[in-house]
Parts: structure tokens; C-alpha cells; sequence
């Protein structure tokens, strides 16, 4: 029973760290249609960002947070404005196309910089497990937990209580109306790009610490952020979050139970056997396209 | 001054293959072996440009398919099969695993299936990196003895570029008629409007299943033939890397043309050449090179002698006058 806890608990962990990536996936989707190819990369450069200010400049925590975020945000502001903005008019299948362009860039541009060498982040609470009542926790396991929980939590104030949060969920339901209304529709768009990945590096940062930092992690926990957002459905936000969850509680129990070598070829499983039988997600109801 | 387009076009397939057929003989063996690889490319493209360009899928599993043909085609010339033999196993393998993937994923389209196509890539790689009673693990197969049709043996760099070549033109001259064929007519009904399309009676599902399955297969024969080059493979040949390479080549060149995945396939084995002192920084220049060709030339390489008529008609102050395809 104990065990089964424990493992529940890393689940989460890893699903905290997952769902993050997937919010930013679901709502670059709503927003603006756009599947992007580079979102993961947004997760290793915020792992990335963070070992820099905060292991080598040896800065706080909480300001190489501040930073990580801030300087992901910027990045994705110039990405959206180089790349992304040419092409709203494009078929959609281009805009996946550049995406992929962006993330052989991105993944390249660290490669280079940071010499294809696996870094350990410390972690923020110690790995010093901590036996409660026969169950052992790792106190950065509830770290990661809380604060992915506060993210969201924050990130769904901001969607519900800001003006700029209404002005992008005006966007994503309809872009035209939202124009009439005053809302600059390619402001929002930037907005979304740079909220997503901000996003995205602060699960980098929250990741950091489970796992080594390397410069490749960002195309496996993109797709795993992916799958999270395609399985709860994509473009629900509260869908998101359940899949994030919901795999990495699967991967746990998996790799702990069944197979820790074919873990992964599990989990793209799973991806296909949503895909076949609720293409639209578990969440979302599908609805038949309009002629 | 007008000259009617198929003259230039038959002028430029002439001149293009004859330039092939000389090739090998005016460079050094180490650049023929880029040209095959380039004609591999090429096979494996070609089947891609058909399903994609099309219908408007997406798909990011064409490596996986090219590593099942080529472990199949090395496995079984191992065990002391012919050539052609385990030439056209592998293809049908890799059919094979096409069928079993595509008949659920094929439900869903564009990016669904881009990423269900991308799943399966990434899984095939961890199977052939692990199964290493099969695959030889992470090190590879070795020792795959070279093609050979009856007598004769295609063991130099040359005589397999001939191969190769002979090969991709089969394929292109398939894809060609397809694209004329009630097939390709089908597809290309269900890419402007599926609903229409079924409407009148063409089984959408059936057709991109169809087409996914030549995919797949062109896919294979590209393995089977990369196998019996260097005579020896390893997981790392059929990454997900590959995949998005094979994606970028068919883009590159063109979706809405068959020859899109052959001139993608040869101005991207070229640049890779080129930029080979460039080491890591190759993949940047690739990266760039494919958000630039996005945004400026959409439609790939196969559309730019069109761009430049446009932009030449524009320099002169002409009106532009619609075509009609």
C-alpha cells in the first residue's frame, strides 16, 4: 500500500511537470491554431535558463524563476514576431511545418552552446527522503507538485479576472468578433505565444531537478506534453491538466510494474489508441464539421 | 514571348537525365555515394509527396518505415535470401506495419495524425535499439551482403548508382501515372473537399489508407536498398531525426508535385554535402533554410520557375493574367 502511494506521488510529480507543457500546447491551439512543433523546446530552454542564472551565476531561486520566465517570454515574443506572424494567412500545415524549422533551431542553437553535456540541477527542497507514518516522500516531489498547482491556478486567474485573460479567450473563440470589439487580435496572439512559453519553461525549471538537463530533453517531454493535451483534448485547459496527470500516474506504474524499457513505447501507444477511438480527446465532445 | 510550359518540362527531364546517367563517371566514388543516397531519398520522398501532398495529411513516421525495410532486407539477405527477394519483402513488411499502424490512426487527420505518425516513429526506434536478438541492438547489423540480380553483382559504388537511379525512375514513372489514375484523382478530391468528395462515392478513408500504404511501401523498398549500401545499419539511421528530415525534404520540394520529393530529396543531400564543415551548426542552416522556404515559397521548390514568371511579369508592369490549370 505504501509503495502504491509513493508511486502515486511521483506520478503526479512527473504529470505536474507534463500538464504545464500541455496548457501551453492547448492553448496555442485555441488561440492561435497553430500545433506547435517547438513548444518542447521552450521546456529545455527554461530548464536551460534556470541552470544558468541559478547554478552558474549562483543567483536566488526565486529570482533565477523570475528570470527563466521572463527571459522564455521574451524569446517567445521574438520567435512569434520572426517566424510565426508571416504566417496566419498560410495553410496551417505550413505553420507546423516552420514550427518544426524553429525547434531544429532552437534544439541546434543549445547543442552548440552547451556542448551535448547532461547537467544536474539541485534540488530545491534536498532528496533527503522523509519517512511519514511509513511512507517515504522526497520533499522536492511536493515542491514540484505545489508549485505547478500554483501555476495553473495563477495562470487560470489570469484567463478569468484580467482584462488581457478575456481579451485571449475572446480571441479563441472567435477571432473576427473579437476585432470588432477593440481587441488587437495579432497583440493577443504574441500574448498567447509568450504566456505558452513561459509556461513551458517554468515546467522546464520544475523538471530540472527529476531528471538531467540536456539539450535533447525538449523533444520527448514536448510530445509528452502533446499527448497529455490530445488526450484529455486539445484545447481544453482543465483537459490538459487531466492528462498530464493521467500519464504520468500510467508511465509510473508502468515502468515501476510492467516494463521500464519499453515505457515510452507504452505511453505513444496510449497516444494512438486515443487518437483512433476519441480523436477529439476525452474531455471534448466531437462534433461533426460543418459543410 | 511565350513558349508553351511541357516543352520546357520534357527539355528539363531529358536534360536532367542524362546529366544522372553521366554523372558518375566525371566525380570521385565518395560523391557517387551521396547521388545514391540521394536517389534513396528520393524513393522514400516520392512515397510521402503522394500521401501528403494530396490529401493535406501530415506524416512523421517515413524513417520508421524506412528502418523496418531496411531490417527486414538485411535480415533476410543475411539468412541467404536473393536480392529481389527480400527487395520486395522488405517493402511489403513495411506495408505490412503500415496497414496495422494506419488502419487506426487514419481516423484522424493533419496534426492527430502527424503526431499518432511521430508516436510510432519514436516507438520504432526504442524496439530497434532494444529487440537486439533481431536488430543487434544499439551497435546494428553487419555484414549484409551486397545486391545482386541473377549473376550479376552490384557491389561498386558505381554499378549500385545505376541501381538506385533505375529504381527512383520506376517509382517516379508510377507515382506519375497514379497521380492520373482514379486513385490519385480520388485524393486529390478528398484534398479539396472531403465531404464533396464523398459524395461522390470516393471512399475518403479507403483512398488515404490506400495512399498511406504506397507510402509505406516506397518507404520500404528506400530501407532495403540504404541497407545494401554501406552493408551495415543501426537504430540511429532510422531516428525521428530522419523522419523530420524526409518531412522537411518533401516540403522543401513541393507537396503539390510528384517531382517535389525528388528535387527535395537532391538539393537536400546536396546542401547537407556542402555544409558537412559546418558540422552542428548544418542542422541551424536546415532549420532556417525550412522557415525561410514556408514563408517565402509555400508551395516548395517545384513553384519557383512559377515565381519568377510572376515576379518578372510584375518588374515589367504587366497585369497578371489567371492560368487556368
Amino acid at each position: 500500500m505504501e509503495t502504491v502511494i509513493q508511486q502515486i506521488i511521483f506520478g503526479l510529480t512527473v504529470g505536474a511537470t507534463y500538464a504545464l507543457v500541455a496548457l501551453g500546447f492547448s492553448m496555442q491551439f485555441r488561440a492561435m491554431n497553430l500545433l506547435n512543433f517547438a513548444h518542447g523546446e521552450s521546456f529545455m530552454m527554461g530548464a536551460f535558463i534556470g541552470l544558468f542564472s541559478h547554478v552558474f551565476l549562483k543567483l536566488p531561486l526565486l529570482l533565477s524563476w523570475g528570470i527563466t520566465m521572463a527571459a522564455c517570454g521574451l524569446i517567445g515574443i521574438i520567435i512569434e514576431r520572426i517566424a510565426i506572424r508571416p504566417l496566419y494567412k498560410a495553410p496551417p500545415l505550413n505553420l507546423f511545418i516552420c514550427s518544426i524549422g524553429i525547434a531544429m533551431i532552437l534544439r541546434q542553437i543549445s547543442n552548440i552552446l552547451t556542448g551535448a553535456v547532461s547537467y544536474k540541477f539541485p534540488a530545491t527542497l534536498g532528496e533527503a527522503p522523509v519517512h511519514l507514518g511509513g511512507i517515504t516522500i522526497v520533499p522536492e516531489q511536493l515542491w514540484v507538485i505545489g508549485m505547478a498547482l500554483l501555476l495553473m491556478f495563477a495562470f487560470e486567474q489570469f484567463l478569468k479576472k484580467t482584462r488581457t485573460g478575456k481579451a485571449m479567450r475572446a480571441v479563441a473563440q472567435d477571432p473576427y468578433t473579437a476585432s470588432l470589439m477593440g481587441i488587437s487580435v495579432l497583440r493577443m496572439k504574441s500574448i498567447v505565444y509568450a504566456v505558452s512559453t513561459m509556461l513551458g519553461g517554468a515546467a522546464g525549471i520544475l523538471y530540472a531537478p527529476l531528471a538531467y538537463v540536456t539539450f535533447d530533453m525538449g523533444l520527448w517531454n514536448g510530445i509528452k506534453g502533446f499527448i497529455c493535451a490530445i488526450v484529455g483534448g486539445i484545447g481544453s485547459i482543465p483537459g490538459a491538466i487531466l492528462g498530464g496527470f493521467l500519464l504520468g500516474l500510467i508511465e509510473q506504474f508502468n515502468s515501476s510494474y510492467i516494463t521500464s524499457l519499453y515505457k515510452d513505447v507504452i505511453s505513444f501507444f496510449i497516444l494512438i489508441i486515443v487518437i483512433a477511438v476519441r480523436p477529439k480527446g476525452l474531455l471534448i465532445r466531437s462534433k461533426r464539421e460543418k459543410v | 514571348m511565350m513558349i508553351p510550359r511541357f516543352q520546357w518540362k520534357s527539355l528539363a527531364v531529358l536534360v536532367f537525365c542524362l546529366i544522372l546517367a553521366l554523372l558518375p563517371w566525371t566525380i570521385n566514388p565518395f560523391r557517387v555515394r551521396v547521388f545514391i543516397l540521394g536517389g534513396i531519398y528520393a524513393i522514400a520522398t516520392t512515397g510521402l509527396t503522394l500521401f501528403m501532398g494530396f490529401t493535406g495529411q501530415i506524416s512523421i513516421g517515413q524513417a520508421a518505415f524506412f528502418g523496418i525495410g531496411a531490417y527486414t532486407s538485411a535480415i533476410l539477405s543475411k539468412v541467404g535470401f536473393p536480392f529481389v527477394f527480400s527487395f520486395f519483402a522488405s517493402g511489403l513488411v513495411a506495408a505490412a506495419c503500415g496497414l496495422i499502424i494506419g488502419f487506426p490512426c487514419l481516423r484522424a487527420r493533419t496534426f492527430y495524425l502527424a503526431m499518432a505518425t511521430l508516436a510510432f516513429g519514436l516507438s520504432m526506434t526504442i524496439i530497434f535499439k532494444n529487440w537486439t536478438s533481431l536488430t543487434g541492438g544499439v551497435s546494428g547489423t553487419g555484414g549484409i551482403p551486397a545486391a545482386g540480380i541473377g549473376p550479376f553483382l552490384f557491389d561498386g559504388f558505381i554499378s549500385y548508382y545505376y541501381l538506385v537511379w533505375i529504381i527512383a525512375a520506376i517509382v517516379l514513372f508510377f507515382a506519375y501515372r497514379l497521380t492520373r489514375s482514379y486513385l490519385g484523382m480520388g485524393l486529390r478530391a478528398i484534398g479539396e473537399n472531403e465531404v464533396a468528395a464523398e459524395s461522390l462515392g470516393v471512399k475518403s478513408y479507403l483512398f488515404r489508407l490506400i495512399s498511406f500504404l504506397i507510402c509505406s511501401f516506397l518507404g520500404g523498398i528506400a530501407g532495403s536498398l540504404y541497407a545494401h549500401l554501406d552493408r551495415v545499419i543501426a537504430p540511429e539511421n532510422f531516428t525521428s531525426e530522419e523522419s523530420i528530415i524526409f518531412l522537411s525534404m518533401a516540403v522543401i520540394g513541393g507537396l503539390k508535385s510528384i517531382y517535389g520529393g525528388l528535387i527535395g530529396a537532391i538539393v537536400f543531400t546536396l546542401i547537407g554535402e556542402q555544409l558537412r564543415s559546418l558540422d552542428r551548426a548544418q542542422v541551424i542552416v536546415v532549420g532556417g533554410l525550412l522557415v525561410f522556404l514556408v514563408i517565402f515559397l509555400p508551395r516548395g521548390l517545384v513553384s519557383f520557375p512559377e515565381k519568377m514568371e510572376k515576379l518578372v511579369s510584375k518588374l515589367r508592369g504587366e497585369t497578371s493574367v489567371q492560368k487556368i490549370p
